[in-house]
């Protein structure tokens, strides 16, 4: 018969068996992609906690593309029945994730109405054009030297999706990667089927 | 020529003797209850008879005898509880290879390449000994299965002891037994000693005692006891067989940690990735296939993680068996195999033509679930396989921002030879790039998402449950039941009766206390307390303080 301490040994024994049993997880696989959070979605520093409410004015900005143009999202968003503003960066895993389906969308529906801004943080404009030239990426890809506009949307992770009617409201936000279901299903909300 | 024990030599040959069985040892020794201790006779040594050659009926009996002392030893269950507790430290400090990759020699022979960088020259020498497989290697389980005897042939060993001191305690006991002890008394009653005895017995059943005997002593049996009766009771008695429930406990879990082994049926996958809108199926003989419609996660504003899930479906031979949205805690449940979200990352779909025939030879979502060092810093990584399992091609993605190796977009493509893991090619490439390598095309189609599993069917947790439910339950009894016995003789005294009383109980069931409430009951009836061990007494004088 075991003494009371080896009982009190074989305790701390079958403790540490229990923990080892599931020692696996955390050695064999990487935990997804690299991301800078335990979500999918990368933590940017810095930025201010809070939301962006659905059916408020979305805050308006004035960025430059990629070849230097000014684009302003109100004069976009009035002209279009849709404008999807998405925060991304070329070394975020789910914001390249979702781009492929994004570009799927903008080509099928850009002719109904349906606008996308990609505000890029913080690259330079040879890196972003390079990723979009390689990715087929046509729509505008608007760059930041500092993230007041991403404060402004109060968005603190990458990515991050706002959807904005004709009249500046924002109707629909993602916080995280979109799947092509998700996409087609809110696009189909808005008469984009 | 005869001669005599020495102190020490009587001492070793008592304990050789009670070490062969040859006689009880003695549990409660000085009382003479429980043990009934043989004294030994010191008679001279008489001269050895020439030796005689063991029977084969003899030396198979005398080889089972040391295999069961063997197992009996206490030293050896310290030596192995030690020597687990080590390897298992080391086991949960060191990495650990995946389960899966353990049947597939190349996969293992990679993954353990891997660890060259970490372990440099000791990487084989630590291989060979299953460090990196330390819960599944033979001498792991050899250990487990030795102490598990062990533990069985001690408990087996032990039992009828136990047994016989929970069902056989001898109750009438002469007077002599009531002089000395731990817990006694001494308490006169104003009455003949019949009715002193049918009050004790009141007083003992009100204090939910279970009394066992009540009888008059004979009076040929023991002269000073004409008149007298004997009393016994106890509570609990069963109780201090939990331990073996204890035994029982332990013993099924480590049944339950080979049980996946004995029955060979057992999955876990840790890393199991399915790319959204693809299918992998689960193998293990199960005939079964999980699709992801989708993989989703949900942040708080500041980024932090709110949610992921995905959907899954699952197929058994084609055939739609079940459908779920899995999270951590929410898993899918199919035949007692568990589906839970564990992780997520980007998948890479590569599609592989034929140059000759324009065939497509593959095209699929390669999960990045693994990381690499070998292409550059810490790159997530996949791979596949081609030509029936000849070649194997990594995938690797950007590692982050800044990673030299690669532009965000790209992936890296590397061919190699699984037979002897030489490297054939290896390329760069960018979204809806191809190249062109030994009559092959491969293409680097898009990014997206994969879902993360863990697939798990171990029916050794049942048996780990039950084991736990064992356990507790042993603990439980052993240390908040545990048993009480008492003993009473009732004589006649100076126109009463007085009552001889004795307690048997361990320290943590408090029978001081137990004994100074009968007592107490006894005095409400209007008796006196003539005498109490010392333990008694300071309940008391504690009682008093307490202002009880």
């Amino acid at each position: 018969m075991l003494t009371r301490a080896g009982f009190g040994i074989t305790l701390v024994l079958l403790a540490l068996l229990m923990a080892a049993c599931d020692s696996g997880a955390d050695v064999s696989s990487s935990n997804g992609g690299g991301y800078s959070s335990a979500s999918g979605a990368v933590v940017t520093p810095g930025t201010e906690q809070g939301d962006v409410q659905v059916n408020t004015v979305a805050p308006d900005f004035t960025l430059p593309d990629v070849s230097g143009k000014s684009v302003n999202l109100l004069a976009v968003a009035r002209t279009h029945k849709l404008t999807v503003v998405n925060f991304w960066a070329s070394w975020c895993p789910p914001c390249r994730a979702e781009m492929p389906d994004l570009a799927v969308a903008y080509n099928k529906y850009k002719g109904m109405g349906l606008a996308i801004l990609g505000v890029n943080r913080q690259e330079d404009a040879t890196q972003v054009s390079q990723y979009a030239k390689d990715g087929g990426f046509s729509w505008p890809l608007l760059l930041t030297t500092n993230d007041n506009v991403m404060i402004s949307y109060r968005g603190g992770s990458l990515p991050n999706t706002y959807f904005v009617d004709s009249k500046g409201i924002i109707i629909h936000v993602v916080r995280g990667a979109m799947n092509d279901h998700e996409l087609a299903d809110t696009l189909a909300q808005y008469g984009f089927n | 020529m005869a001669t005599r024990l020495t102190g020490a030599d009587k001492r070793e040959e008592r304990r050789r003797r009670v070490a062969s069985g040859d006689m009880a040892a003695p549990a409660d020794s000085g009382y003479g209850i429980q043990g009934r201790a043989i004294p030994i006779e010191e008679k001279p040594h008489k001269t050895p008879p020439a030796p005689v050659a063991p029977t084969s009926q003899e030396r198979v009996s005398s080889f089972g005898e040391a295999l069961w002392r063997f197992f009996c030893s206490v030293r050896l269950a310290m030596t192995l509880i030690a020597l687990i507790v080590i390897a298992t430290l080391i086991g949960t400090l060191l990495i650990q290879m995946p389960p899966e990759l353990q049947g597939d020699p190349a996969s293992r022979t990679m993954w353990v390449k891997g660890l060259a960088p970490r372990f440099g020259d000791f990487t084989g020498i630590m291989y060979d000994l299953s460090l990196f497989n330390l819960f599944t290697s033979w001498w792991f389980k050899l250990l487990l299965l030795v102490l598990t005897l062990n533990i069985v042939v001690c408990t087996l060993n032990r039992f009828p002891k136990m047994w016989k001191q929970s069902t056989q305690t001898r109750m009438d006991v002469g007077p002599n037994f009531f002089t000395h002890g731990e817990y006694t008394a001494t308490i006169a009653l104003p009455v003949a000693p019949a009715a002193a005895e049918q009050q004790l017995a009141g007083v003992l059943k009100r204090r939910h005692l279970s009394v066992r005997l009540r009888q008059p002593i004979a009076a040929g049996k023991d002269q000073a006891a004409t008149g007298a009766y004997a009393v016994y009771a106890d509570r609990f008695r069963y109780m201090p067989l939990g331990t073996y429930l204890n035994h029982v406990g332990i013993v099924l879990i480590f049944i339950g940690a080979i049980w996946g082994t004995l029955l060979g049926n057992s999955i876990k996958i840790v890393d199991f990735a399915v790319p959204e809108g693809g299918d992998r199926a689960v193998g293990y003989d199960t005939n079964l296939m999980v699709h992801s419609n989708g993989f989703t996660e949900v942040d708080y504003p500041d980024g932090r993680p709110a949610d992921y899930y995905s959907d899954i479906v699952l197929y058994e031979n084609g055939k739609q068996v079940a459908q779920q949205r899995i999270r951590v805690n929410e898993p899918l449940e199919y035949k007692g195999i568990l589906f839970h979200q564990a992780f997520f990352g980007n998948a890479a779909d590569i599609k592989v033509t034929d140059d000759a025939s324009g065939a497509l030879v593959y095209q699929s979502s390669v999960s990045l679930a693994y990381r690499s060092q070998m292409y550059g810093p810490n790159n997530p990584m996949g791979s596949f396989s081609l030509a029936n399992g000849a070649i194997q091609v990594d995938v690797v993605e950007p590692a982050g921002p800044g990673d030299p190796s690669l532009r965000p977009g790209q992936v890296g493509l590397a061919m190699y030879r699984v037979t002897d893991d030489h490297q054939l090619w290896r390329e760069t490439l960018s979204q809806n790039q191809s190249v062109r390598q030994g009559g092959l095309t491969f293409t680097f189609l898009r990014e997206r998402q994969f879902s993360g599993l863990q697939v798990v069917r171990d029916h050794g947790v049942t048996v780990i449950f039950i084991a736990v439910a064992c356990i507790l339950t042993g603990l439980a009894l052993v240390f908040y039941f545990p048993s009480r016995r008492l003993w009473a003789r009732v004589e006649s005294d100076a126109g009463g009766a007085i009552i001889h009383l004795k307690g048997q109980a361990p320290r943590r069931a408090d029978l001081a206390r137990e004994m100074m409430r009968i007592a107490e009951h006894l005095k409400a009836g209007g008796a006196t307390i003539h005498a109490e061990s010392p333990a008694i007494i300071e309940q008391r004088e504690l009682f008093a303080e307490m202002g009880g």
